[in-house]
């Protein structure tokens, strides 16, 4: 399975867990960029297609929310069909309704409440690239 | 339950769920894990490398991981699944995600209907004979986790709280 996943998150070790599951499943062959904040993130979304998305709630500079809301609105504004827009998937502590509610109306696909096993996510990420990648 | 109870047990579920998770730890049942009385906060906690997130909202103070460098070795070492033998960046920022995931998982515990409160970015803290001092807390819950590897502790201290979530209000 090809693609490529940018992995937000200011927590290295999240981003370094994150990896590692990956590596191991059966995602092991997909492109991974890092971004440590919603505003690095933005950069890559601009730069090129990215597939999936596993953004981190709560972040500096720009949070996981704002950062949801800006992708949605750049796809929204460049014509993107509905079909190649990137799947998002929060991965947080912030495990309310609220906040579950909020990200899933900001455009999320899937959410995670950390902390979460390898079996968690690649369950997720099978949800979520069933349609493309 | 008293306030004091309900963020024990949010608590306690939440490093529960992180030992099943991601952190394989062992809790150890053979101790009941309850608050420290406040005679023995000063003296019995280890205070080598402290991870704090600030809370903010109906309750606002701070949630806080204390431990000894070697218990945060081993929980570092056990979450990236390497062999870590030195206080080193991965240390702290292991501390930093773990306070943040001890905080949201009593902040989703405790919050049923709307957020309780909003949770800040963590801050780690290293360095001998660390000293904490808090202005007139409402509350100082601090709670030992007894492991198979080692114990360390959580330490909520409230300064402020809404009047309806003080003893026996449950606030929802």
């Amino acid at each position: 399975m090809a693609g490529t996943i940018l992995i937000v998150d200011d927590s290295t070790v999240t981003r370094k867990v994150i990896k590692k599951h990956l590596s191991k499943g059966p995602y092991a062959n997909l492109k991974v960029l890092e971004a440590p904040d919603g505003q690095k993130a933005m950069e890559f979304v601009e730069e090129g297609s990215i597939d999936l998305i596993l953004s981190d709630w709560n972040m500096p500079k720009m949070n996981g929310l704002e950062f949801v809301t800006r992708v949605r609105a750049y796809e929204q504004e460049n014509k993107r069909p509905e079909d190649q827009r990137a799947k998002i998937v929060m991965v947080t502590t912030e495990g309310t309704i609220d906040k579950v509610t909020q990200a899933m109306e900001a455009g999320v696909n899937q959410y995670i409440v950390k902390p979460f096993t390898a079996e968690t996510l690649t369950k997720t990420l099978k949800k979520v690239l069933t349609v493309r990648v | 339950m008293n306030f004091k109870e309900r963020f024990s047990q949010a608590a306690i579920a939440s490093v529960t769920d992180i030992f099943e998770t991601m952190l394989p730890l062992k809790m150890d049942n053979s101790v009941h894990q309850k608050p420290l009385p406040e005679e023995m906060l000063n003296s019995q906690i280890p205070r080598d490398i402290i991870g704090t997130i600030g809370i903010a909202g109906d309750i606002t103070g701070t949630i806080s991981l204390f431990l000894s460098c070697k218990m945060a070795m081993i929980m570092a070492s056990l979450l990236l699944e390497e062999d870590i033998q030195e206080i080193n960046e991965d240390v702290y920022e292991s501390v930093a995600e773990l306070t943040n995931m001890v905080a949201g998982g009593i902040k989703t515990a405790l919050s049923t209907q709307r957020d309780l409160f909003e949770l800040s970015l963590p801050t780690v803290i290293s360095g001998e004979n660390q000293q904490t001092h808090y202005i007139q807390p409402v509350y100082n819950i601090t709670l030992p986790i007894f492991t198979d590897r080692g114990t360390f502790f959580i330490s909520t201290v409230i300064s402020t709280i809404s009047r309806i979530y003080q003893d026996g209000g449950h606030g929802e």
